[in-house]
């Protein structure tokens, strides 16, 4: 099947020429070659004529139809969006989060794994590793055992002061019933989480220089205060 | 003064929509395709009249959004068959010496858009059907007039490749 090209083609200006005429100026040669060319004389003119109206409207019809569907969805979405709020808001109170807090967590499940939670004013929230302290502020610790069986807590400045120490029951969380308060000091709050599988007497000489026994596992994390230079969080 | 500016929708469809119609038409004998396509076009360019700067400029838009508009339908396979007849006729007109090896199927219409370069189909179409010079070609396709050479030069040669191996 041939397409309706034009067999002289060479002599003919391109559609974009005779286009450009019809919605502008014919340059003098297109003007020139449409003077004597009753076919693409043709082909403007026939642009020059009204298009259906009917496409007129059905066009003007579909660009409001579309503003419509945008508008439709933009209220779908708004309105799903709330009824999900509300969801979630309902959900919440029935099922109240027993974690201080509330945030989420995601961490291999059977591997030993500690949440801070800083308690400042009426609000708990995670302690995000990089977020300052204030003096008041309350820290509260929950942890994943994984298959350990024995937690120390320990503050380590300015020398290490057990702060807590209890058994864990390999597999369950444990909030600890503890909170400890931030003071006025100007050093970093530093915190030693130590697993074990028995209670164990700290040797921090040797801990300090990575000499760990088997069994044992030391995490330490640093917690800026407002003031000191950026903390660090330990593994 | 942008050729849009301040016109209002009706003129606008009015003087612009036939030439965008035309032009699809020649691309493709499906009527409800070449419509579908010039109105997608049109609503386009309502869309960002405000960008247009001229003539030459619209109507190199023009001609550049409809060839590729009717290179992603021919790709997702939504036009019909007579439209995809009339886009046969563009591998026949690549060839003169094998312009009666015509493609057999459909489905070797559909490799050549699935595996042809979209610079390549888009300088072939402007070419061969809508009779653009090569500086027209990389007007509408901001590309040089050698990039131009070398898209057709190539898809010619697939062309042959695509007929030799039917």
């Amino acid at each position: 099947m041939k397409s309706d090209l034009p067999t002289n083609q060479a002599y003919h200006p391109s559609f974009l020429a005779l286009d450009r005429a019809h919605l502008a100026e014919a340059s003098p040669a297109v003007s020139a070659h449409l003077t004597g060319c009753e076919s693409c004389r043709g082909y403007v003119a026939s642009l020059a004529s009204d298009p259906v109206a009917s496409g007129f409207v059905e066009l003007e019809q579909t660009i409001q139809g579309r503003k419509k569907r945008v508008a439709r969805w933009l209220w779908t979405g708004a309105s799903l969006a709330a009824a999900a709020c509300a969801l979630l808001l309902v959900v919440r109170q029935r099922f109240p989060d027993t974690r201080p807090g509330g945030e989420s967590y995601v961490g291999a499940k059977g591997f030993r794994s500690v949440w801070i939670y800083v308690k400042r004013g009426t609000e708990t929230t995670l302690w995000d590793g990089k977020r300052r302290l204030l003096p008041g502020d309350r820290l509260r610790l929950k942890v994943d055992p994984g298959s350990y069986h024995q937690l120390a807590v320990y503050s380590a400045a300015p020398s290490p002061t057990l702060l807590f120490s209890g058994k864990l029951t390999p597999g369950q969380n444990l909030t600890l019933p503890e909170a400890w308060e931030i003071d006025d000091s100007p050093s970093d709050e530093q915190l030693l989480v130590v697993f074990s599988d028995a209670p164990v007497e700290p040797d921090w000489n040797d801990w300090r220089l990575g000499r760990v026994p088997p069994g044992i596992a030391v995490l330490p994390f640093t917690l800026p205060k407002t003031g000191s230079d950026a903390g660090s969080f330990g593994p | 003064m942008p050729p849009l500016d301040g016109a209002s929708f009706e003129a606008c469809y009015r003087r612009i929509f036939p030439v965008v119609l035309a032009k699809c038409r020649r691309m493709l004998r499906g009527h409800a395709d070449a419509h579908d396509i010039a109105q997608e076009v049109f609503m386009r360019l309502w869309k960002h009249r405000d960008l247009v700067k001229d003539h030459q400029a619209l109507t190199a838009w023009l001609y550049r959004t409809s060839t590729r508009l009717v290179i992603d339908r021919a790709r997702q396979r939504r036009l019909s068959q007579a439209s995809e007849l009339s886009l046969q006729s563009l591998v026949d007109e690549a060839s003169a010496e094998l312009a009666d090896a015509r493609l057999a199927s459909r489905r070797q219409l559909q490799t050549l858009f699935r595996e042809f370069p979209d610079q390549e189909l888009e300088a072939a179409i402007l070419g061969r059907f809508d009779r653009l010079t090569h500086p027209e070609i990389a007007e509408v396709m901001g590309v040089s007039e050698r990039t131009v050479r070398r898209l057709l030069t190539r898809f010619d040669e697939r062309v042959s490749t695509l007929k030799e191996s039917a």
